[in-house]
């Protein structure tokens, strides 16, 4: 008995942890452009409440299952053997019980999809709205997020509700299924001892066999609701499981250059997050190893975008993008990127401590490396100031360091994996001019030889650019170095001339 | 019901008669009807209640949590949150729903079956219950330890979500940084941490229950042998034991529900704890809204502030802003700019007499006039997955489409709204995933312009915009605003060119104010407006249903052979675990079969020894009177096994999912 629960938990906490890391995988592997269109609740739901209502089946379920099997395939035999008649009358009552079960599982069937959809709701609400909790409160919305959750969570209670109902007819008409079961023995027994056919003896043996026998047979229908449920949430699980990435390594991936020389090309690339709302019209460009690529143009004219196809984020829809002449789909992903130092438009910080932070987590970088890092981009006045220096724990998101930090940390780490490719979007964007100069001169030593691609809007960081491409409409409008394109008078003089007022003004 | 099978039994004995029979049967067939409908409305309004509940609950909580201050929400992880708000809750909603209905339940028919039996026989009863004693100690011993492990499970449940959901925010980075293994490798240490503790409290349940069901035999053996003794002695009737047995077995139920119950209302208060470890933290006291809107100078003086224990971020800060003018906060990064806007917007408290608005203290202020007030684009963004139009349109409801528009125009969205089909209809990813930055930021922005706040602090919100783009939308904002009072912080003197007063702070202390040089340029009209957007449709009032982005909901067959076998599959790695388990199974399923046969011959036995029996002795349909084979066997044969008891339980219970 103990070994029997022993094993069964054992069995169901192995699949749940087979599950779960194999879901975290998948995460791992999944294409970028499912997490732009799936909350962070719902992923999350699936890693979690969909997996704990696996538990009950694998405990439970499974091997009882098959035990009850037994035990009412015994019962049969053993009924037939005694009284083939009184046998066939007690089991008549299966088939209604077969119609309540169908009846049951249609309904509880959709019940339990709906409640796992509304959970996930649920879950995404709280989720969004916890994060987001600092705008709710300043512009005055907690009636209204109230409001909107009460929705959320009374369409989950309804559902629940629903399936409530199903329950609560199903266990107690299949209770009173067995009495009918019961009576139609006694009866029908009865009145054959009366008639001497019977000895009562036989119909006390029928009477506890059938009550064996309905017992598994409620236990199998448990058994089979719990299924149900496993199933509803599985069949989420699954799904997710089954998201195979477009974006992968090939059967053959091409070998990573060791190191990478850092050649970047853009080849008549088309790009849609969408279809039919076009964001890059036919970019093309090439960066030699060693060259700084600029990349200007106004919000929303594809500059990240570019960045996030270098990375194969996304695939092109048309055209290549190749690195050290070899396009990037024939890379395995994961290898390739690894070659790359990144510094993303939108700042993200783990919890834990900032040296973990810059180090990426990776214990085998040495600390000097880390420290270097964070030298180099100017943190060590503000590291100087905190008590525990490199190991001032962070808190979700890296807070507990103004945005300005946040983002120097994040261009800290970028530096310190010693990349052949440095990629910068708008890395500096909510940093001090003063700082940035410190950082700029730092980048020019550690990264001569090194090819590096920049996003940003303030031109003083690009100016000393091998090459500035002005982007518009996703379409490469103007490109050539600072001087050719002043000489040109085209957007990027005009841009200039804007923020030519600052440095008059700063004079 | 057992006593209507015994005299059914009996009378086929004693007067055989087919009416009675079929009396006797019509009243099975009534109690069971009976109490198959008793049955379905406790069920129903037992757990249906407990629904209600977690509805209610869930609703206070998040009522709760959207009143807690700033800085609670500040020191707390989302995931950490979340576990509470749903795990602790449905373990909280399982002690209370199935909890009580069980316990209830196990009261009734035990109490019943107790006084059945010292009807029948109280020295008996006497001996079966000795082993309560040992149930209770079992039972408590079992409940504490329970506590301790599952709220050791709880909090590591707390944190695997916690780390899972930053990992999936983060998902760009990791993938940049080609950090998945690494990820992956962090996140099997959690995992098989968790699987651990969980399996300690299996094990627990393990022992436990096999623990119960033996004590439960030990008392039936006793029964049988103080019994059999007094049979023999001549002081007990056997019909009178066979009736004691018989109750003695609908006890078992109730005993191993028990342990059931115990184990719920364990897991349920370990969660409560968790749960009042939020409800805790003391909110912001509610105050009115209504009232006229502070106004005037804002003076702040001799500010120091430090958050929690740190030291001060801000030092002796004192400035005075007269309505009307544009005010610049320049400085380095972390010299404290946003901490200083922070505190003017009370997302971190000002100490006392700091900062006052139109002559009142700023803690004085009734937050929700001060909210309508001061309105703020905070340096980090926030979007909600919602439509760009309700995402504007957050800091005044009761806005018109038209309004809406001409703040996102305002805001220089109009260019970008162009290239977007649907224009303010277009749904955003969460948190803004599938907007620019610039536009994100700038949607932001529109959200500050659509309200007509006297105050409006702007926290670096150009620091993702292009220079050209930015001097359109200062131009306009300023067009409008004459009487606005606005904070701007910025790294780029193109901003800063608009303010009147300039302040610098540097290292947390003010380094020198005066006005800004250059002359703000000439008003150009704004440009990109005027195009037609399709109509705004106001969708519920309220903000941010995450359902916005397309919902995966399931299709196909519930029963579906390819997921079960992929269910199935997913055992394969443990089937040695299931195969021991089910031998296990096996021998106890046999000995259960064997049990009614050795009994039914018993009872002929009986009878055709003694071809009249004597009178009142009713045959017995689940002790026995004579064997000790089948006697023996009774207890184990009619103990639920493990299995079908917690499956029987959970039954009973409710949907547990
Ligand atoms: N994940 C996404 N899904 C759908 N559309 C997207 C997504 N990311 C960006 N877009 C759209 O693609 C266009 C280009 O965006 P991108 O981020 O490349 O601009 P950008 O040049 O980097 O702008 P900014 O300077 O504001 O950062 C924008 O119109 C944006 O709305
Ligand atoms: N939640 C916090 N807990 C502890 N310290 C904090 C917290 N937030 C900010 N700080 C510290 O306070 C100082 C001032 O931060 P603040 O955000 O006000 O700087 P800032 O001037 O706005 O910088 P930036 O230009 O980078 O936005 C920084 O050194 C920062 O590390
Ligand atoms: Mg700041």
């Amino acid at each position: 008995m103990f070994l029997m629960v022993e094993w069964t938990s054992r069995m169901g906490q192995g699949v749940m942890f087979d599950l779960r890391t194999r879901i975290f995988g998948n995460l791992q592997r999944a294409d970028v452009a499912l997490y732009d269109r799936t909350p962070v609740g719902r992923l999350m739901t699936r890693l979690t409440t969909d997996v704990d209502a696996l538990n009950e089946l694998f405990t439970s379920g499974f091997v009882s299952l098959l035990g009850d099997l037994a035990v009412l395939g015994g019962i049969v035999a053993i009924l037939y053997a005694l009284d083939p008649t009184l046998a066939t009358i007690s089991l008549g009552v299966l088939i209604p019980m077969a119609l309540v079960t169908n009846w049951f599982r249609k309904g509880a069937r959709d019940t339990y999809r709906r409640v796992r959809v509304r959970i996930a709701r649920v879950n995404s609400f709280l989720q969004e709205h916890l994060s987001g909790i600092a705008v709710v409160q300043l512009f005055r919305r907690e009636e209204a997020a109230q409001g909107a959750f009460r929705t959320v969570n009374d369409d989950h209670r309804v559902a629940n509700l629903d399936s409530i109902f199903y329950y609560s007819v199903f266990y107690p008409a299949l209770d009173f299924l067995s009495a009918v079961g019961m009576a139609a023995i006694l009866w029908w027994g009865g009145g054959e001892v009366i008639k001497g056919t019977m000895t009562i003896g036989a119909v006390v043996t029928f009477l506890q066999y059938s009550k064996r026998f309905y017992r598994p047979l409620m236990d199998l229908s448990e058994k089979y609701n719990i299924l149900q449920a496993a199933m509803a949430s599985s069949e989420r699980i699954f799904q997710l499981l089954d998201e195979a990435p477009s974006i992968a390594a090939p059967p053959f991936p091409a070998p990573v250059p060791r190191p990478l020389r850092g050649e970047i090309e853009f080849d008549g690339v088309r790009f849609a997050y969408k279809p039919d709302e076009e964001v890059l019209k036919g970019v093309s460009f090439r960066a030699e190893p060693g060259e700084t690529i600029a990349l200007v143009g106004a919000t929303g004219s594809g500059k990240s975008t570019i960045v996030s196809l270098l990375l194969r984020f996304y695939d092109v829809t048309k055209g290549e993008v190749r690195v050290d002449g070899t396009d990037v789909r024939r890379f395995d992903p994961s290898t390739f990127r690894d070659g790359f130092g990144i510094v993303l438009q939108d700042t993200f910080l783990f919890t834990g401590t900032i040296a973990e932070n810059v180090a990426f987590f990776d214990p085998s970088m040495p600390r000097e490396t880390v420290e270097r890092a964070c030298h180099d981009v100017g943190l060590g006045p503000l590291l100087k100031r905190l008590p525990d220096g490199l190991d001032t724990k962070l808190t979700e998101r890296g807070g507990g360091l103004s945005v300005g930090e946040k983002q120097l940390v994040s261009f800290a780490r970028a530096l310190a994996r010693d990349p052949r490719i440095l990629i910068l979007d708008e890395a500096t964007s909510s940093v001090d001019p003063e700082t940035e100069a410190v950082i700029e001169k730092a980048v020019d030593r550690l990264l001569s030889g090194r090819t590096s691609v920049v996003v940003a809007h303030r031109l003083s960081t690009i100016v000393r650019a091998d090459r500035i491409l002005v982007l518009a409409h996703g379409e490469v409008r103007e490109s050539g170095t600072h001087a050719e394109l002043l000489a040109k008078g085209g957007l990027y003089a005009r841009l200039y001339a804007l923020q030519l007022k600052d440095r008059e003004a700063a004079a | 019901m057992p006593r209507l099978v015994r005299h059914i039994l009996e009378s086929l004995e004693k007067e055989p008669s087919p009416r009675l029979i079929a009396i006797s049967c019509a009243a099975i067939l009534g109690l069971a009807a009976g109490d198959s409908i008793l049955f379905f409305f406790t069920r129903r309004i037992l757990i249906g209640a407990s629904r209600d509940v977690e509805f209610e609950m869930r609703e206070d909580l998040f009522a709760h949590l959207l009143r807690l201050p700033p800085r609670w929400h500040r020191k707390s992880r989302v995931g950490d949150v979340m576990s509470r708000a749903v795990n602790d809750l449905s373990a909280v909603r399982m002690m209370i729903g199935p909890g009580i209905m069980q316990a209830a339940n196990t009261i009734v028919v035990g109490t019943i079956a107790v006084t059945l039996m010292a009807l029948a026989s109280p020295t008996l009863t006497l001996v079966a219950l000795a082993i309560l004693p040992f149930v209770a100690v079992a039972t408590q011993v079992m409940g504490k330890v329970t506590h301790r492990r599952f709220t050791a499970i709880q909090e590591f449940f707390s944190e695997i979500s916690a780390s899972a959901q930053e990992n999936i925010s983060g998902v760009r980075l990791v993938r940049a940084f080609a950090r998945e293994a690494t990820e992956e490798r962090r996140f099997d240490a959690k995992n098989r941490e968790f699987r651990r503790r969980n399996l300690g409290l299996a094990r627990l349940n393990a022992l436990y229950f096999p623990m119960l069901q033996a004590l439960v035999g030990v008392g039936f053996a006793g029964v049988l042998w103080v019994g059999g003794r007094k049979i023999l002695a001549g002081e007990l009737t056997v019909p009178r034991y066979v009736e004691f047995n018989l109750y003695l077995m609908e006890l078992v139920w109730p005993a191993i529900a028990l342990g059931w119950v115990v184990n719920l209302w364990q897991r349920g208060s370990a969660s409560w704890n968790r749960m009042a470890e939020l409800w805790a933290a003391e909110p912001l006291a509610v105050e009115s809204a209504e009232g006229p809107l502070p106004g005037g100078p804002l003076e702040v003086k001799d500010l120091t502030f430090a958050y929690d224990s740190g030291p001060p971020v801000l030092r002796n800060i004192s400035l005075t802003v007269e309505p009307g003018t544009t005010v610049a906060l320049v400085g380095r990064t972390g010299s404290g700019k946003s901490t200083l806007l922070n505190l003017l917007l009370r997302l971190e408290e000002p100490p006392f007499g700091t900062i006052r608005l139109g002559g009142r203290d700023l803690r004085d202020t009734p937050l929700p006039l001060l909210r309508r007030a001061l309105v703020a684009v905070p340096q980090e963004t926030f979007l909600f997955s919602d439509t760009l139009g309700n995402n504007i349109a957050i800091g005044r409801p009761g806005a018109t489409p038209a309004q809406v528009e001409r703040a996102a125009l305002e805001a220089g969205l109009g260019p970008d709204l162009a290239t977007f089909p649907k224009g303010l209809e277009t749904i955003v990813g969460e948190r803004g995933i599938t907007l620019s930055g610039g536009q994100k930021q700038r949607t932001a922005l529109a959200r500050a312009l659509l309200t007509d706040a006297p105050y409006l602090v702007l926290d670096d919100a150009f620091s993702s915009v292009d220079t050209e783009t930015e001097e359109r939308i200062l131009e306009a904002v300023k067009a409008r605003s004459g009487t606005r009072t606005v904070f701007l912080v910025s790294h780029r003197l193109s901003t800063i060119q608009h303010a009147d007063v300039v302040v610098v702070l540097e290292k947390g202390r003010v380094a020198g104010d005066g006005n800004a040089r250059g002359a703000s340029p000439g008003r150009r009209p704004l440009r990109g407006a005027g195009r037609a957007t399709a109509p705004l449709r106001r969708s519920r009032g309220g903000v941010a249903v995450a359902d916005h982005l397309p919902e995966d909901e399931a299709q196909g067959r519930g029963f579906d052979r390819g997921i079960l076998r992929r269910l199935l599959s997913l055992a394969v790695p443990y089937r040695g675990y299931a195969g021991g388990a089910l031998v296990v199974l096996f021998l106890e399923s046999v000995a259960q079969l064997a049990g009614p046969l050795l009994t039914g011959a018993a009872i002929d036995l009986v009878f055709s020894s003694k071809e009249s029996p004597r009178k009142g002795a009713p045959p017995s349909w689940g002790g026995s009177s004579s064997g000790s084979g089948s006697s023996l066997a009774a207890p184990a044969l009619s103990t639920p096994s493990p299995a079908s008891t917690s499956s029987r339980s959970s039954r009973r219970s409710g949907s547990c999912s």
